[in-house]
């Protein structure tokens, strides 16, 4: 059954434009979706149309079948967790939690042992007599976090919330959050800029440009088959390389970018000289050690620009002939292995994974 | 000399200037009132004397405990109305007028009458209220009276409001910067977590409001308190009030130790107020951060 249901939903801002473009989508109860897109994309809009806190231009909100476009956020099934936590300073941590059922005039007894349970459930019951002004970062988040479960909303809209702590305590929450998600059993719908965390805690993801849902899909399913180069850039790092089809024998296609020639195992069909673009993952590629490739890998030539060392993954940049570097990213499993690289500015082969090129047609960014 | 003690003497010489003004016009005045404050009257001026009789006269006298009585009066009606004028006006302002540029136009109307002649505004009402004044011509010539009311000038009523126009922007300012400081997205918390508008005002809004609103009241109620030009100009014989007394003490009256501790006692009531709303202010102070 899906508890969210948004239907050509379409919201401009003055000076911005269209911020949100047309937006239909649907969220399936208990699944944590999260809205993922650089900043200016229309995530936090879309989630704040949801909350109600904007009025769309156009379009529907419904939320587990009843449509709310017209209701006020106090009137809405769903609760949000901002992203500067938005704690009330006057009041102590548990008035904070308590705030919504102590104004709905809730018992007292019944108020009372539901905060302790919302804070037990984000480890922070012994902080309940706490100002907000007394709590870090990671503890106000903790209390965002009660305060918009404590009534059990059908729809939790977590607007970055983790973009202001520190990178250790981020990952932490990333797991918390996906616990807290498998326990409570309701929809979470999460917005965020970044990747990582959106493939570490989502079960889909939906990819937002300029204001459209570009791909929506699991994240193995984003990672590895993106529908354009943009997502393909936007999930990971990719190398784009424009190129021209050069000849199709059979699923074979034979492509050009500048001095490179690859071929490259494809179904689908090309006109000769079409332009296609090339999206290549840093980590399927390789600088090649021994003189003959692997069956399945093509190689191409450059010379290595510089070698950054990123702790676990070495990335290295290799001239190939083309306007941007070639990155490749080698894993650091083995002890030692940077001292057997090339140096910089030595000739290099580099073989990639065939299978793992994706073509997409036309040229990217043009 | 060490590179210390060339600091002191440097800071030391930074702060004479201000502390020898503060000394010369502030603290040597205010000493020299206390002295008095003590002395006698003895015909035709006054003799050194230690003695709390001037004291005891504003507490004994029925006429000077009745103009503390009014000017308290006085001054907390001018607070209260200025008050209930400020408030939503700041309140539309922060909350509803979106445009940044419109804000600060309305902010700037409000603000710019400040910077006209107190005795200039003050001036205005008596040429509004009077009988001759716009008010009642505009009443006789729509047939509302038949003939000007001299009721409008010259008694409490228009004291407060003179007095209420004259320092609605000191209520204003400070309610406005305290209504700007409240991040919106504590009131979007407010209304996510299912109360009303009504609720998320008085929960939220005004709550955090109130150091704004304490500093409003104690910039008006003081201004008010020691105002004499109003009363002067506007007044009227029941809206004496107990800085004319002063005045007159230390004027026509020639009583200067009777004045100066009429003016002690003033100075004890302002500093109480301010000391009461400091306090309020540091207890409701919050980390809206």
């Amino acid at each position: 059954m899906n508890i969210i249901e948004l239907r050509e939903l379409t919201k401009s801002f003055p000076g911005a434009g269209r911020v949100v473009d047309n937006v239909t989508l649907n969220i399936r109860e208990g699944e944590f979706v999260t809205l993922l897109g650089p900043s200016g994309c229309g995530k936090t809009t879309t989630l704040r149309l949801i909350a109600g806190f904007e009025y769309p231009d156009r379009g529907s909100v419904r939320v587990s079948g009843q449509d709310v476009t017209e209701l006020a956020p106090y009137h809405r099934p769903v609760n949000t967790v901002f992203q500067d936590y938005a704690l009330f300073p006057h009041m102590s941590v548990e008035q904070n939690v308590g705030y919504g059922m102590w104004i709905a005039r809730a018992p007292r007894a019944e108020i009372a042992a539901r905060v302790i349970e919302a804070l037990r459930m984000v480890g922070l019951q012994e902080k309940a007599k706490a100002r907000p002004a007394e709590l870090s970062g990671g503890q106000k988040q903790r209390v965002a976090l009660a305060r918009a479960i404590i009534r059990r909303p059908k729809v939790l809209l977590l607007d970055e919330p983790l973009s202001a702590l520190d990178a250790k305590l981020r990952e932490a929450m990333q797991v918390e959050l996906r616990h807290l998600h498998q326990k409570l059993g309701i929809t979470f719908l999460l917005v965020t800029h970044d990747q990582t965390e959106a493939l570490v805690m989502s079960d889909r993801i939906l990819i937002m440009e300029r204001g459209r849902v570009v791909q929506d899909g699991t994240p193995p399913d984003l990672y590895e088959r993106p529908a354009s180069p943009y997502v393909a850039n936007f999930l990971g790092t990719s190398n784009l390389l424009r190129a021209n089809v050069a000849g199709q024998d059979g699923d074979v296609l034979a492509v050009e970018a500048g001095p490179i020639r690859l071929r490259v195992r494809m179904s689908r069909r090309f006109e000769k000289t079409e332009k296609v673009t090339l999206a290549i993952r840093p980590e399927k590629s390789a600088l090649m050690t021994n003189a003959r490739p692997d069956p399945g890998r093509a190689v191409i030539s450059g010379r290595i620009i510089d070698h950054l060392f990123q702790g676990d993954v070495l990335r290295t940049s290799v001239d190939i002939g083309l306007d941007t570097p070639f990155l490749i990213d080698t894993q650091l499993a083995s002890s030692g292995a940077s001292q057997r690289l090339p140096p910089t500015g030595s000739e290099a082969q580099i073989s990639i994974d065939e299978a793992s090129i994706i073509i997409f047609p036309g040229w990217s960014g043009s | 000399m060490t590179g210390r003690g060339r600091r002191n003497l440097f800071a030391a010489a930074l702060v004479s200037v201000p502390l020898a003004w503060t000394i010369v016009f502030m603290f040597a005045p205010y000493a020299i009132m206390f002295t008095y404050s003590f002395y006698t009257k003895k015909f035709p001026m006054f003799v050194p004397d230690f003695q709390f009789g001037n004291y005891l006269m504003l507490f004994q006298d029925i006429q000077y405990r009745q103009v503390f009585v009014r000017t308290f009066k006085i001054a907390s009606i001018v607070s209260l109305v200025a008050l209930l004028l400020a408030y939503p006006v700041a309140y539309c302002l922060v909350f509803k007028v979106h445009s940044r540029k419109i804000r600060m136009a309305i902010y700037m109307a409000i603000i710019v009458p400040l910077w006209a002649s107190y005795l200039l505004r003050a001036y205005t009402w008596k040429t509004i209220l009077g009988s001759q004044g716009v008010l009642n011509s505009f009443l006789v010539w729509s047939g509302i009276l038949a003939e000007p009311t001299p009721l409008f000038l010259y008694n409490q009523f228009s004291m407060v409001i003179t007095l209420v126009h004259i320092f609605v922007p000191f209520m204003f300012m400070p309610i406005f910067t305290a209504l700007e400081k409240i991040p919106r997205s504590l009131l979007e918390a407010s209304k996510d977590l299912g109360v009303g508008r009504l609720g998320t005002f008085l929960k939220v809004t005004l709550p955090l409001s109130v150091p704004g609103i304490v500093a409003g009241i104690t910039f008006t109620f003081c201004l008010s308190f020691g105002d004499f030009i109003a009363p002067f100009l506007v007044g009227g014989p029941d809206g004496f009030m107990i800085a004319n007394i002063v005045q007159s003490q230390f004027g026509t009256a020639l009583n200067w130790p009777l004045g100066s501790a009429i003016s002690i006692a003033i100075l004890a009531i302002v500093l109480l107020v301010i000391t009461l709303s400091d306090r309020l202010e540091r207890a409701g102070r919050l980390d809206l951060g």
